[in-house]
């Protein structure tokens, strides 16, 4: 272990990855969330999605450094009296937890059907790929609303509906690749020795297609957040009683113009820190592992 | 011949000398309104602006107050005779249509054959007969006993039935006779509705000369119309456009009690809770559960927080004023440890729980007030699990069923308790005609006596005087546990002198512009 730490350590990677300041600070804000959010209920001061801790007449303070500021409502509060700080630490919990979820959910199955239809090919290669063609002659977003209307709001109803949408994706980086992989020498060496397609996909394929899909992957989580954001903005997204980042910026958005501007702008500040700081990371990787760059 | 032409020299002499005149008291109004009006002939639905346009270029038999109270129009008088069943109409002479033909008693007749067949016959139900005594009088034989016929003859726009007949409804439609205080000018679907004053209208020209209504149907594009000068008053000003409307020099914002009653629906009566979670009984059939429900509930928290201060905390059911409307209802109160103890007697210390049905986007702010309702139950022990839906498929959900045991919703009520309990609260199966929507199953038999005696009187006071009861009853039975009365709000500029009314018509004939 000691010895891959100190690999990695003086790899070129490693190196550039030091040297270059956006995705140092993406990492450290992706890094703040992570702590931030798995910490979140051992620190924030309520827990926003018990209805009875809730009172109403603490609605719309105002940040703490306001006047009117509660110092127990440090970034004040919103329609309902929620302590924005707390509903942002939660909800950013909700917006992570759906971002990781449909990317792992995306990358299985796209990479599954990608592989398939990549060392396959003939038929299932045109039937799969006419799918994920139709598919992405929609927006993403239109899919995903349409989804969502029918079949009501919900954290797994979510979920299920931005992997329908987003799985696409990696199948179709992963087709690709799989094409350029599998008239590799290494392969046909595979198929010699008499190995049956299954663990040749498995254990020689993937790994070689991993690459790119980490890049993808990455860059998905932000899309991802963002996508449900504006879902629940829409109002199908999560239940109202459970806000995530992007219901937390409609509901202020009711009263922005009366100037409670607080209980928008902060939800909105951090779904912006968060898909910034993972939009760095990705560019990141993207060029890293680009070959075309090197 | 030459007394014709002496005439024709005197009529162009006249108009001659008016022209100027006219020209200077010019006054227009534009008025933004939420949406267009469906039909100009008032006679085909009930529809707030169709309403309206029937109160600018019609008048019933009886016209209403801001209140909603009827006054006299074209009938003069009235008294009911010792049957209780027939009314005699004194109807008002000269006043002619806009067409130039006379107002007579068989407009009368003629106007209530048409409504019904059409949209407004819940209005001439209790209509039997009607006769035509002399061209300004006609007698109205209702089938029993009516205390509510002068307000539904409100509704009852009179057109004109020479000019109805000739030209056919369709045709009428597109070029409207009346005898109202406004003459049809033009409508363009979607886009405009305008009018000219009737000079030679019976009470009087208006003050106004010309009006133009125009749908605006997205609210901030509304408050965005009347603040740049387009419109002159809109209708429906959003909760948080109005202190940015109030903060504007030059504009106003004027606010009354709307009709509408928000309240909590309770299934008080059956056996097992629809809507109750985890239970083999309804505890809403215990009375100390329904009052610790309405003790947990801070009105005034809601109004303040939610409603931006514009709604009114109330336990009534219809507005001042109106039958039904009682001192004997004691002002709603808030006191979650009486709640507590209440729900704790009844056998539930550790409370229950319970699905809250609500629309979401069907009335001001209701998806957050009901969040606030599922926080402030919540606390007492009725724990809530709230189920929002969307305003289209919210009253299908909420349909008297086996669904939901509490449901937050909304009801305006034009006339008075009766009509409302009838709908809303009259025992379900023991009457086709009523307990249509009685949503929470409510079945109290003394209620139901209540209300068949205020209908089986022609007498309003005998009549208001069993509807108070009858809300006592069921506000102190807590059948309903009313909540607030929202608010209608305006947006005009200082310049328009104008009176909110109770049915949110908005009538050029009774404003100003200085």
């Amino acid at each position: 272990m000691g010895k891959k730490m100190n690999a990695f350590f003086r790899s070129e990677f490693f190196h550039n990855f030091v040297r270059s300041a956006g995705a140092v600070s993406g990492l450290l804000i992706v890094v703040f969330f992570l702590v931030m959010v798995l910490l979140g209920p051992a620190w924030t001061p309520q827990n926003p999605y018990d209805i009875a801790s809730l009172d109403l007449m603490d609605a719309y303070k105002p940040p703490l450094w306001m006047e009117g500021g509660d110092p127990a409502f440090v970034l004040g509060t919103d329609e309902q009296g929620r302590d924005l700080l707390s509903a942002i630490v939660y909800g950013s919990r909700i917006s992570l937890f759906i971002g990781v979820a449909v990317v792992l959910l995306s990358c299985v199955i796209g990479t599954f059907f990608g592989l398939i239809a990549g060392y396959f090919g003939g038929r299932i290669d045109s039937i799969l790929m006419r799918v994920v063609d139709i598919q992405l002659s929609f927006p993403a977003m239109l899919v995903a609303l349409f989804i969502m209307a029918a079949f009501g709001r919900g954290l797994g109803k979510l979920i299920v509906a931005l992997t329908i949408v987003g799985w696409v994706l990696y199948a179709r980086t992963v087709r690709g690749s799989v094409l350029v992989e599998r008239n590799k020498e290494y392969v046909d060496a595979a198929k010699l020795i008499g190995l049956s397609p299954f663990p040749i996909i498995v254990r020689h394929v993937l790994p070689n297609v991993l690459t790119p899909l980490i890049v993808i992957a990455t860059i998905h989580v932000g899309t991802v957040i963002l996508t449900e954001a504006t879902l629940s903005y829409l109002g199908v997204g999560v239940p109202v009683t459970e806000p995530s980042l992007g219901l937390l910026v409609k509901n202020g958005y009711d009263v922005l113009f009366s100037g409670l501007w607080w209980s928008s702008v902060f939800p909105g500040v951090f779904i912006m820190l968060l898909v910034f700081g993972i939009n760095l990371l990705g560019d990141f990787l993207r060029d890293e592992f680009n070959p075309r760059l090197k | 011949m030459n007394r014709r032409f002496a005439a024709i020299l005197a009529a162009c002499m006249l108009s001659v000398c008016m022209v100027p005149a006219a020209f200077a008291a010019e006054k227009s109004l534009v008025i933004g309104l939420a949406s267009d009006a469906l039909f100009m002939d008032p006679s085909q639905q009930d529809e707030t602006i169709t309403n309206t346009m029937g109160r600018y270029m019609y008048d019933g038999l009886l016209n209403s107050d801001a209140l909603g109270l009827p006054t006299p129009a074209l009938a003069t008088s009235w008294s009911v005779g010792d049957d209780n069943l027939t009314w005699t109409f004194t109807l008002r002479k000269g006043v002619k249509f806009h067409d130039g033909g006379d107002f007579t008693a068989d407009d009368v007749a003629y106007t209530i054959e048409v409504c019904r067949t059409s949209l407004l016959k819940n209005f001439t139900a209790s209509i039997k007969e009607v006769q035509i005594v002399d061209p300004h009088t006609v007698k109205i034989i209702t089938s029993v006993p009516t205390a509510v016929l002068l307000e539904s003859l409100v509704p009852l726009r009179i057109l004109p039935k020479a000019y109805r007949t000739k030209v056919g409804a369709e045709k009428f439609n597109q070029a409207p006779v009346g005898t109202g205080p406004y003459v049809f000018q033009e409508w363009i679907k979607e886009d405009h509705i305008s009018m000219k004053a009737n000079e030679a209208y019976w009470g009087g020209a208006p003050k106004i000369t010309k009006v133009t209504m125009r749908p605006i149907s997205n609210a901030a594009t509304r408050t965005a119309a009347l603040l740049t000068g387009e419109v002159d008053i809109v209708e429906d000003v959003p909760v948080r456009d109005v202190d940015k409307v109030k903060g504007t020099s030059g504009f106003a914002v004027v606010d009354r009690p709307s009709e509408r009653l928000i309240y909590l629906h309770v299934d008080a009566n059956r056996p097992k809770g629809a809507g109750v979670i985890g239970l083999d009984k309804n505890p809403f059939n215990d009375i100390r559960v329904r009052k610790a429900l309405s003790l947990a509930i801070n009105r005034d928290a809601i109004v303040k927080m939610i409603m931006n201060g514009n709604a009114y905390p109330t336990n009534q059911l219809v507005l001042e004023g109106r039958r039904g409307h009682t001192k004997k209802i004691p002002a709603p109160v808030f006191d979650p440890a009486e709640a507590k103890k209440l729900l704790a007697e009844a056998g539930y210390p550790d409370g229950f729980k319970v699905y809250l049905d609500a629309p979401n986007g069907r009335y001001v702010n209701d998806g957050q007030v009901a969040q606030a309702l599922a926080s402030q139950l919540t606390k007492v022990g009725i724990q809530i699990e709230l189920r929002l839906h969307p305003k289209s498929v919210f009253f299908d959900f909420v349909r008297p069923g086996d669904k939901s045991s509490l449901v937050m919703t909304g009801w305006s009520e034009p006339i008075d308790v009766g009509e409302l309990g009838n709908v809303l609260f009259y025992t379900r199966g023991k009457n086709p005609a009523k307990g249509g929507s009685n949503r929470g199953h409510y079945a109290n038999p003394e209620f139901d006596k209540l209300l068949d005696a205020a209908d089986a009187t022609a007498d309003p006071a005998k009549r208001a005087g069993l509807l108070e009861e009858a809300a006592a009853l069921i506000v102190g039975d807590r059948g309903v546990v009313p909540l607030y009365f929202q608010q209608d709000l305006y947006g005009k500029k200082a310049n328009v002198a104008f009176e909110p009314r109770a049915d949110k018509s908005i009538l050029a004939a009774d404003m100003d512009v200085k």
